[in-house]
C-alpha cells in the first residue's frame, strides 16, 4: 500500500519536473507564449538605518540602532512580450532600478514572482545571465585602460563563445555599431558617446533575448542621443531583441517605445499604449497665431495663455471645446499671418502623470 | 573546459591591465628598499649587541633574506579587497553579478593576474637588495626553489582570500576598516614579519603554529632560508588546509551577503 503510494508521488513529482521543463522550452523556442517578463505582486523592501540628528544623536544610534522600512517596490504586476520596446519610468526613487535589478537576479524580492523567459531570476540567475544583457548608463563593463576588443573578448570567454564564432560576432557588431576604428583605443580615450555604443554592443555579445537598458542616453548629446536610438531600434527589429528602457528623456520613449508602464514610490500608475497616452492626455492643445497687426485678444470664450504684440497663445481643452469654433473666433481677430496647432510634449504627460499618482498639484500647462 | 577558459581569460586580461601600472609597481618599490635598509641596521645591531653569529637560529644573512621573503608576500598582495569593499558598499557589486560567473573565483582569477607581475617586479627587487645588503644566501640549493615559490604562491593566496572575506563583511558591517587594520597587524607580528617567531616566548610559539598568519609569511620565508623536505610536505599540507578554509569562507560568505544585498536606487 505504502510502495504504490511512494511510487504515485515520484510520478507526479516527475510530471510536474516534465511540464516545468516544458514550459520552459516552450518559453526559450518562442512558442506558444508570447510574455517573456512575467511579473506579479512584486514587492521589495529595505531595512534602511535611521539616526536622530546631533551628538546625542550619533551616540544612541551606536546602543541602539534605529531601523526603518521603505518600501521600494509595492505590488508591481507587469508582463512583457517578445520583440517588444517597453519603456519602464518614473521619477528618481520611483523604484525603477530596483525592479530591473530584481528581474536580473541581483536583488531577492520581499515578495511576488517574477519570471523571465521561464527563469526566476533569484533562483537561476547564472542561467538567466546567458540569455539577458545589461546597460547601466552610469556604469562601464569595459576595462577603462585597455581597448574595448580586449573587453569584448574577455565577455565572450565569460558567456561561453567559440573563438570562431565570436571573432564573427565581434565582426558583425563592429560594422552595425560603427565602432572597428575604436576598437584598439584605451576605453579612458574615448568620448562617452563612443564608449555609450562599445557598452551596448559589449551587452549584446552573446546575442541575449532581452536586453536592459537602464538610462542609456544619460549626459549624451542630441546627436549621439539620436546614433544611440537608431542603434536600439536595429538592435531590435534585425536581431529581434526586446528591449526593456529606463530612461528620463521623454525624446527615447517617443522615439523608441510603443508601450510605457510609468511608477511612482514603487506602484504602477500607468501601463499603457504611447498613442493611448497620447489620445487619453492630450486633450489640450495649443495654437500659436500670429497676426498681421496688434489685436485685442480680450475674449471670454478664448483661453489666453500668452499674449504679446500681434502673437497670440491659446489653449484649447478639446473634450469641452470645439476646437473649429476656437479657430474661426482666432481668425475673425484680424489677417492671420501664420498659425501652429501642436500638442503638449510627452514630457508634460509623463510629469502630469507623476503628479496625478501624489495626489500633488493639478496640471498646469507650461508651454 | 569552458570554465578553465573563462577563468583564465579573466587571468590574461588582468595581466594585460597590470601591465598598464607596471611602473607604478616598480616605483613602490623604494619602499622595499628602504624597510630593508632599516631591517639591516636594526638587525645588524642587534647581532652586534649579542655579539653572536646567530639568533634563534638564524644567521645575519638569513635573518635578511627571511625578512625579505616575508615582505616579498605582504608587498605583493594586490588591492583587490579595497575594490571589492568599495563595491559591497556602494552598491557596484550589483553590476558585477549579472554575469555566468562565480564571483569569489572571478575575483581568484584577477588576483594571479595582478599578483604575477607584482611578484615578479618586488621579487626582482628582493633579489637585488638581498644580494647587495646580506649576500648569497648561504646553504641554498637551486633545487629547492620551485618548492619555495610554491608555498610563497600559498601563503600570496593565504592572504588574498582572508582579505576577501573580511572585506565581504561589508555586506553586514557599515565600516570594516578596522578588520584590515588589525589583520594587518596580526601578520606583522604572529605572521613573523617583524621578527621570527622562534623569538617569541614558547607559548607564544606553540599558539602562533595553529592560527593561519604564520602560513602567510613566516612559513613560506622560513623554508627560504632553511629548507628541508619533511618540513616542506607538512607545513604546506597545512597551507592546503587554510587555503581551503579561508575559500569556503569567503563563498560561505559572499552566497550569504548576496542574500542581503540593499543596494538602493540607481
Amino acid at each position: 500500500m505504502s510502495l504504490s503510494f511512494e511510487i504515485c508521488l515520484r510520478a507526479l513529482f516527475f510530471l510536474g519536473m516534465w511540464n516545468k521543463m516544458e514550459s520552459r522550452r516552450c518559453f526559450i523556442q518562442g512558442g506558444d507564449y508570447m510574455s517573456i517578463i512575467k511579473v506579479q505582486d512584486l514587492c521589495k523592501t529595505f531595512k534602511v538605518k535611521t539616526k536622530e540628528a546631533g551628538l546625542k544623536g550619533s551616540v544612541k544610534s551606536i546602543f541602539s540602532p534605529n531601523f526603518r522600512e521603505i518600501q521600494a517596490v509595492n505590488n508591481i504586476s507587469l508582463e512583457v512580450e517578445k520583440g517588444e520596446i517597453l519603456a519602464f519610468i518614473g521619477p528618481n526613487g520611483a523604484g525603477k532600478s530596483t525592479t530591473i535589478k530584481m528581474m536580473t537576479g541581483i536583488l531577492y524580492p520581499t515578495s511576488g514572482s517574477i519570471e523571465v523567459l521561464g527563469f526566476n531570476p533569484s533562483k537561476e540567475r547564472k542561467q538567466l545571465s546567458y540569455k539577458i544583457g545589461t546597460v547601466f548608463g552610469q556604469k562601464s563593463q569595459l576595462w577603462f585602460h585597455l581597448p574595448p576588443l580586449d573587453s569584448f573578448n574577455l565577455l565572450g570567454h565569460i558567456y561561453d563563445i567559440d573563438n570562431e564564432k565570436l571573432k564573427k560576432r565581434i565582426e558583425l557588431l563592429k560594422e552595425i555599431f560603427e565602432i572597428g576604428d575604436l576598437m584598439d583605443i584605451p576605453v579612458r580615450k574615448l568620448s562617452l558617446g563612443q564608449r555609450i555604443r562599445c557598452e551596448i554592443a559589449a551587452s549584446i555579445l552573446h546575442e541575449p533575448e532581452i536586453i536592459f537598458l537602464d538610462e542609456p542616453t544619460i549626459g549624451l548629446d542630441v546627436v549621439v542621443k539620436q546614433k544611440i536610438r537608431e542603434l536600439i531600434l536595429k538592435l531590435n527589429k534585425e536581431e529581434k531583441t526586446t528591449i526593456f528602457l529606463t530612461s528620463h528623456d521623454s525624446g527615447d520613449i517617443e522615439q523608441l517605445c510603443k508601450r510605457a508602464i510609468i511608477i511612482n514610490h514603487g506602484e504602477v500608475v500607468l501601463n499603457e499604449a504611447i498613442k493611448n497616452m497620447r489620445r487619453n492626455y492630450l486633450s489640450k492643445k495649443i495654437i500659436d497665431i500670429k497676426y498681421n497687426e496688434t489685436v485685442n485678444g480680450e475674449n471670454k470664450n478664448l483661453n489666453i495663455i500668452k499674449g504679446k504684440g500681434n502673437a497670440l497663445k491659446v489653449q484649447v481643452e478639446t473634450s469641452k471645446e470645439n476646437i473649429d469654433e476656437v479657430l474661426n473666433t482666432l481668425i475673425k481677430l484680424g489677417k492671420v499671418n501664420d498659425i501652429t496647432i501642436s500638442e503638449l510634449p510627452l514630457e508634460d504627460i509623463i510629469s502630469y502623470i507623476y503628479k496625478q499618482g501624489t495626489g500633488g498639484d493639478e496640471y498646469a500647462c507650461n508651454t | 573546459m569552458h570554465a578553465i577558459r573563462k577563468y583564465s581569460q579573466v587571468t590574461k586580461i588582468t595581466m594585460a591591465n597590470s601591465l598598464v601600472y607596471f611602473w607604478n609597481f616598480l616605483s613602490k618599490n623604494v619602499f622595499f628598499v628602504f624597510i630593508m635598509f632599516i631591517y639591516l641596521m636594526l638587525w645588524r645591531n642587534i647581532f652586534a649587541q649579542k655579539g653572536s653569529t646567530s639568533i634563534g637560529g638564524f644567521s645575519l644573512n638569513a635573518m635578511i633574506w627571511y625578512l625579505i621573503f616575508t615582505e616579498l608576500v605582504t608587498l605583493s598582495r594586490t588591492d583587490l579587497h579595497l575594490q571589492v569593499n568599495d563595491d559591497v558598499k556602494s552598491g557596484n557589486i550589483a553590476y558585477l553579478l549579472n554575469k555566468p560567473y562565480n564571483y569569489v573565483l572571478y575575483c581568484f582569477s584577477y588576483f594571479i593576474g595582478e599578483i604575477g607581475i607584482k611578484l615578479l617586479t618586488n621579487a626582482l627587487i628582493g633579489l637585488a637588495i638581498g644580494l647587495i645588503y646580506a649576500g648569497i644566501l648561504q646553504n641554498f640549493r637551486l633545487v629547492h626553489l620551485p618548492f619555495i615559490i610554491l608555498s610563497l604562491l600559498l601563503g600570496c593566496i593565504i592572504n588574498f582570500f582572508i582579505y576577501l572575506c573580511l572585506a565581504l563583511t561589508a555586506f553586514w558591517f557599515e565600516d570594516n576598516s578596522a578588520f584590515f587594520w588589525i589583520y594587518s597587524k596580526l601578520i606583522f607580528t604572529l605572521g613573523g614579519m617583524l621578527m621570527p617567531i622562534e623569538l617569541f616566548p614558547k607559548w607564544l610559539q606553540g599558539i602562533s603554529h595553529y592560527l593561519p598568519f604564520v602560513y602567510v609569511t613566516y612559513v613560506p620565508a622560513r623554508l627560504a632560508v632553511d629548507f628541508s623536505f619533511q618540513s616542506f610536505a607538512m607545513e604546506s599540507t597545512i597551507q592546503l588546509l587554510y587555503l581551503g578554509v579561508f575559500f569556503a569562507l569567503a563563498m560561505f560568505l559572499y552566497r550569504k551577503g548576496v542574500k542581503n544585498l540593499n543596494v538602493n536606487g540607481g
